[in-house]
């Protein structure tokens, strides 16, 4: 099966779903970098939605926890240098440009970069930067560019 | 003698991240959180660490902190001051950093418990 980049209008909104462990019902929600961590389970990308399908998001993810949506305009993710990657109505996964989409990990790197850190990969940038003050990473930076969407559903 | 156990409970954070840590794994297996379950060697390898932690520097109050379980079935624990946070990732290694909003800095195992009594006493 083969992605297609999808370019997205920049004022566009997209959802990125996330849960909380129970004991944090009735605090304050904050957004963390961990919301936007990748699962290297199935694909390698952060998973997200078009905010059109949030409702359809949400009902597929099947968290027993309290979950909530977060939700962004495509265009400052864009200019992060991330990239879409259309998979399936309105799903899609945020990338790497130079990411091979590689579903296959055990047989092949997950990564093509072979020069630097992968800014995408928390652990990759720990490993390899220890005692070094050094920019936030992708998912830091990801925080800031999204917002709790408290709409009623 | 209230008085001085009530101080007693409130820098108490060690016991504190404790029970946040068997809340967590109780939940973990009880609910479906939609992430992979960290295993039980990764909870006991959490506590383990939190009490190296605590025998390294002797700690004025922690904020309360916050466990979470990561997409890859990562054990994670943060504190948030109000000059960056401190992020601990615990899988088969153990990752720890201190950041802000623009920078971050990994930080050495032995270094964390510094970093942590320098944000708290700082806030």
């Amino acid at each position: 099966m083969s992605f297609e980049e999808l370019v997205l209008p920049p004022s566009e909104s997209v959802v990125r779903l996330f849960a909380r462990h129970p004991s944090s019902l009735g605090k304050p929600i904050k957004i963390r970098p961990k919301d936007f961590d990748r699962g290297m389970g199935y694909m390698s990308g952060i998973s997200m939605y078009r905010a059109k399908a949030k409702e359809v998001a949400r009902g597929k993810w099947g968290s027993e926890w309290p979950k909530g949506i977060l939700i962004g305009a495509a265009g400052p993710i864009q200019e992060l240098g991330l990239v879409f990657y259309h998979t399936g109505n309105d799903h899609f996964s945020v990338r790497c440009p130079i990411c091979d989409l590689n579903r296959n990990q055990t047989v092949l790197p997950l990564c093509k970069k072979t020069v630097g850190l992968c800014d995408f990969d928390p652990a990759s940038a720990l490993t390899a930067a220890v005692g070094q003050t050094i920019p936030v990473g992708i998912r830091d930076r990801l925080v800031k560019l999204f917002s709790v969407d408290t709409a009623p559903y | 003698m209230t008085t001085r156990t009530l101080e007693r409970l409130s820098i108490d954070w060690f016991d504190m991240v404790k029970q946040q840590l068997d809340a967590l794994r109780d939940d973990c297996h009880r609910l479906n959180s939609g992430y992979p379950v960290p295993s039980d060697a990764t909870f006991e390898k959490a506590k383990l660490t939190i009490e190296k932690f605590r025998q390294l520097a002797d700690f004025p109050a922690l904020p309360e902190s916050e466990v979470s379980i990561g997409s890859n079935g990562e054990v994670i624990i943060m504190w948030d001051f109000s000059r960056g946070c401190v992020e601990l990732t615990i899988a088969d290694t153990i990752h720890a950093r201190v950041y802000n909003d623009d920078n971050q800095e990994v930080l050495e195992l032995p270094r964390v418990p510094v970093v942590l009594s320098f944000l708290a006493k700082a806030a």
